[in-house]
């Protein structure tokens, strides 16, 4: 395991000791993030199912009376009879927040409140299908509103929960064991550097003894010849 | 006044007869063959294959024609107009000869036609049928009864005609 | 000189003609064949096998490109057989009101709508364009004219495309009949009243189905046809319409209208039940040895069969089942 490159001092010790124990406490905040995250996540995609199968399920029939009415009608006549819409809707977006992020909200109005005014043109040169295609279709909008917002909603969540479990991995498993090697390594390097300092002392220690005995020695033998000087006979 | 004496002298009113009789008959064929032909050039433009066909059914109003002559010719044979000396004829006479042609002429001029119109919608049967070309001919065929029909009693008209 | 008077002999040549075309029209059998073909391209080589251009590619553009180029063959050869050259314009009316409510519409969207237009018609799109853009109705009949004045009126006043659809739609149909009377055919006049009618009969079902008061109906309906149309306004209920249409021709679409009211069939089937009564009126002319009647029923004829390829072949594209689209497909003249 890599370790980071740091001076091998005793500040730098406590400050990394420091980082780790913030490093422990994001992490277990951001786990517990992530895990809520996925329940509200999984709430949105079983939500989301639901309503894909039935948008899905009115847009096939809506495409089969389509097909229908465009067996029938040229399709100059079938563009032409849509060219010119009647209703028209109005669609808002505002933002709500779940766990710190901003999923949109669609809310839409429709210009006018008959629901028969959906059907923009005559009579004569039109497929009866075609009334089917677009009510089919303007009673799918609200459900295909909804399905838009939980996709985004649940796109959203999904890169968030991956953030944040590339967080959490980032520090589960990079993070803190970098810290921690880091944090052995310096105190193993301060130990080592203090063995180092007792065994120099001590050789000092040695060295100055031997020193001193030597002096000593050195001493006596000097106090020994002068002494056996003194006591020579005198000529 | 001379010239209504002439009118109603007896062989110029067998004239008239042999002449109606062939007129009248032959304008009801050759606009029963005009009327098939056109509906038959209608088809050929479309399948040229089909020409024997349609030939033989536009052919079928021509009869009435060649019955009008049989009779016109007859009428000219008796009263010597042609192959030997013409007979003085009364007047009487004559108008009989006008009548016996007048079965086949009347006969012949609407057979001819509706014969025809007959034919031509054949044509249509026999464009998108050609293997009915049998049935088909039978029912223009059928108008023809009534030519023959017309062609028999001018025939026994003409024989009865005393000279 | 005396004006000469169009005879059913006139059209010797034509009916004949025409009659020898008919059988190269697609029968029933055929088209079922095609919807059963294994695939797209074999159905469609079963089209080149009855004289049909080769189709460049399976695309619904390419076969659009072939069924416009055999509606506007038919229309020429008809035009260039019959006597009096209004005789298809009948069908071309309806050309001509689409490409106005198209140019009508564009007008208001300001968009170039111009791919919209089909140039089938008895105006020219450009001519159309021109009369439309200098206010100049005068080579239009009344009923245009008017029809195109009130249109961009109301639209301008209510915004609602569909108003100006029912107010051409009327004026086309007046137009049609106007039409069907200058030529003197009583056929002609015939189909366009039963025309009426079906639309009368398809529209009443389809308001009410929508849920569309009395005013959208009474301006909607289509005066003209047989069952006056004040028969149809009020509280209309599915017995009503069935008794409406009791002595009609469309007796039995109006039943499957009256289903459809009940919820107990598609729309789809009352649309196909009106055409097959047209349909039907139109094979009398097959009975109809010479005359304009065989002309009129070989162009109705070429639209229902382009209509029956437009069928099965979209069928096709969209994967449908051999059922579901010969179920779809309308009679045949053939």
């Amino acid at each position: 395991m890599a370790r980071l490159n740091v001076n091998p001092t005793r500040m730098e010790q406590t400050r990394l000791k420091r980082r780790l124990a913030t490093a422990k406490r994001g992490h277990k905040l951001l786990k517990d993030k992530r895990d809520e995250l996925m329940r509200q996540f999984l709430e949105i995609v079983r939500h989301n199912l639901q309503l894909r199968k039935k948008v899905e399920g009115a847009l096939s029939k809506a495409h089969r009376s389509f097909t229908i009415a465009s067996a029938v009608m040229s399709p100059e006549m079938l563009e032409e009879a849509l060219m010119y819409p009647k209703q028209s809707v109005a669609l808002e977006l505002s933002t709500k927040n779940i766990m710190s992020v901003n999923v949109p909200v669609y809310q839409f109005k429709m210009k006018s409140d008959d629901p028969a005014e959906i059907f923009p043109y005559g009579f004569a040169t039109t497929s009866g299908e075609l009334d089917d295609a677009v009510l089919a279709l303007s009673q799918t909008l609200q459900d295909m509103l909804e399905l838009a917002q939980s996709e985004k909603t649940a796109q959203m969540l999904a890169q968030e929960i991956e953030k944040t479990r590339r967080r959490v991995n980032a520090l589960e498993y990079v993070m803190i064991p970098q810290l921690v090697e880091t944090i052995k390594y310096i105190r193993m390097k301060l130990e080592e550097n203090e063995r180092g300092n007792t065994s120099r002392l001590m050789k000092v220690k040695d060295m100055m003894l031997e020193e001193q005995r030597q002096k000593n020695i050195r001493q006596d033998q000097e106090a020994y010849e002068a002494h056996c000087l003194n006591f020579e006979p005198k000529q | 006044m001379e010239w209504i004496l002439a009118l109603f002298n007896g062989r110029s009113l067998a004239i008239l007869g042999a002449a109606l009789a062939m007129g009248l008959a032959g304008t009801g064929s050759a606009k029963g063959v005009g009327i098939a032909g056109e509906a038959a050039s209608g088809v050929l433009t479309e399948d040229p294959s089909k020409f024997g066909q349609t030939l033989l059914l536009q052919a079928l109003p021509g009869t009435q024609g060649i019955y009008g002559m049989i009779i016109s010719f007859l009428i000219l044979l008796k009263t010597g107009l042609i192959g030997g000396t013409p007979i003085e004829l009364t007047t009487a006479q004559g108008f009989q000869f006008l009548f016996a042609a007048l079965p086949i002429g009347i006969a012949g001029l609407t057979s001819g036609i509706a014969q025809g119109r007959a034919s031509a919608a054949c044509m249509g049967l026999i464009a998108k049928r050609p293997e009915e070309l049998g049935k088909a001919m039978m029912y223009p065929a059928l108008v023809e009864t009534y030519a023959v029909l017309a062609l028999l009693i001018s025939f026994l008209m003409w024989l009865g005609i005393p000279v | 000189m005396a004006k000469h008077t169009i005879k059913d002999t006139d059209y010797l040549y034509a009916s004949a003609r025409i009659k020898s075309m008919e059988k190269n029209l697609l029968s029933r059998d055929k088209l079922e064949r095609m919807s059963e073909a294994k695939t797209l391209e074999d159905a469609l080589k079963l089209l080149g096998e009855s004289g049909w251009p080769e189709i460049a590619s399976p695309t619904m553009a390419a076969v659009e490109e072939v069924l416009a180029s055999r509606r506007s063959e038919a229309f020429a050869l008809v035009r260039s057989l019959a006597p009096d050259k209004r005789l298809p314009d009948v069908f071309l009316i309806k050309y001509d009101y689409h490409n106005l409510k198209v140019l009508l519409k564009s007008e208001v969207t300001g968009e170039n709508a111009d791919a919209l237009l089909i140039d089938a018609g008895r105006f020219s799109c450009r001519q159309l364009k021109t009369m439309l853009a200098e206010d100049s109705f005068s080579a239009m009949n009344k009923n245009m004219a008017q029809s195109i004045e009130e249109a961009r009126d109301v639209l301008a006043r209510t915004q609602d495309p569909q108003l100006l659809d029912l107010i051409l739609d009327k004026a086309m149909f007046a137009d049609m009949l106007e039409m069907a009377d200058a030529l003197g055919l009583r056929y002609l006049r015939n189909y366009v009243i039963l025309m009426i009618d079906s639309v009368n009969l398809r529209l009443t079902v389809r308001l009410r189905r929508m849920g569309k008061g009395l005013e959208v109906l009474r301006y909607a309906l289509i005066p003209g046809g047989d069952i006056a149309i004040s028969r149809l306004l009020g509280d209309v209920t599915p017995d009503i319409i069935e008794n409406v249409y009791h002595t009609s021709p469309l007796a039995a679409a109006a039943q499957a209208g009256a289903q459809a009211l009940r919820g107990e069939a598609s729309l789809s089937a009352v649309d196909l039940a009106c055409d097959d009564v047209l349909l039907n009126y139109l094979k009398s002319a097959r009975y109809i040895a010479f005359g304009a009647e065989p002309l009129i029923g070989y162009l109705a004829a070429v639209e229902a069969e382009l209509t029956a390829v437009r069928t099965v072949i979209t069928g096709r594209l969209a994967g449908l089942a051999p059922e579901m689209i010969t179920e779809r497909l309308r009679e045949t003249y053939v």
